[in-house]
């Protein structure tokens, strides 16, 4: 019963997380290739910044990432 | 199959009772080191004004990228930081890469992730208390208002751990995925010949991916944030530097 309960968790956490991280990184990437149409030549400035706010967004996947290891540990 | 409790670094010398040890990760990064070092040297040994071999060549072009990428961060204080900044670029590189020799990356260990980052913690402090002074640092902590201070507190505290476990997780995360694959791929093939060959062939994206394009990422990350926040915590002791990069 909890082993189950635990394995859930651990589903839900990652992907709960995957949502939002999801829906942010769509927004952010959209808003960049608009503004590369727009303004072309300060495409690699852009680009740069998007990967780093990505990666950003991407921590709190990466940290649920680790607390369902932690959790599929106790299984 | 991979097992949880089997997923830290193995332990490989231990002395004694066995609570002094060496795991795999310090080995490696040990071993990294000192290759590194002995490179370094290697590539600056009798510069010539005029550079006439490969040797002096290359290091050149290594270090002004270096240069100018602290630059584009740092502003005038860009000499200063600039050779830490390019020497953990090449450590956490190289030493998120390893799995492409079959070695279990070194910052897939959270102890390593979590000492690189303290190191960038302390540099932004004693930095922010070098340049700006006990009276200015404790200023800068109070901006913009003094109710703020618990907040800026938290916030220094938070980046160590942020930077550290973001590093660990993506290197990690890759580490089991390519770890799951060549299991995959190893039971595909035991269908068609008693050789796992596909273990070898398939798993090449996988390793470009995350050996190659995943660390690179994660590398620029992880210096660019350490330039982000030390510029933050140095600004102000140069108001010329803070309008030219725009307090960024």
């Amino acid at each position: 019963m909890t082993t189950g309960i635990i394995a859930i968790a651990a589903g839900l956490a990652i992907g709960l997380a995957a949502i939002g991280i999801a829906i942010g990184q769509g927004i952010l990437a959209s808003k960049a290739m608009e503004s590369m149409g727009k303004q072309p030549e300060a495409m690699s400035g852009i680009r740069a910044s998007m990967i780093i706010a990505m990666a950003i967004m991407e921590t709190i996947g990466v940290l649920t990432f680790v607390i369902a290891i932690v959790l599929a540990g106790k299984i | 199959m991979i097992h949880v409790d089997e997923l830290g670094a193995r332990v490989i010398v231990a002395f004694g009772d066995g609570s002094v040890f060496l795991s795999e990760s310090i080995l490696w990064g040990f071993i990294l080191a000192a290759i590194l070092a002995a490179l370094g040297i290697w590539m600056g040994h009798g510069l010539e004004t005029v550079p006439t071999t490969k040797r002096q060549i290359a290091a050149e072009l290594i270090v002004g990228k270096i240069y100018d990428y602290a630059k584009q961060n740092l502003g005038n204080k860009a000499e200063t930081f600039a050779p830490y900044m390019g020497t953990i670029f090449i450590y956490i590189l190289l030493g998120s890469s390893l799995g492409l020799l079959g070695l279990r990356p070194i910052t897939a260990d959270v102890n390593v992730t979590f000492s690189l980052s303290l190191l960038t913690f302390l540099l932004i402090q004693i930095s922010g208390f070098r340049y700006l002074g006990v009276k200015g640092k404790l200023k800068h902590m109070c901006e913009p208002y003094p109710f703020m201070l618990p907040l800026n507190i938290l916030e220094d505290c938070t980046l160590p751990i942020s930077l550290a476990l973001r590093l660990f997780g993506n290197i990690f995360g890759g580490m089991i995925v390519v770890e799951l694959w060549m299991y995959f791929m190893e039971w595909l093939s035991a269908f068609v010949s008693s050789v796992p060959f596909m273990r070898a062939v398939f798993v090449l994206p996988l390793n470009a991916f995350f050996d190659i394009f995943e660390p690179v990422i994660q590398t620029y990350i992880f210096v660019t944030l350490t330039m982000v926040f030390l510029s933050k915590g140095i600004a102000g002791a140069d108001k010329n530097h803070e309008a030219k990069t725009g307090g960024k």
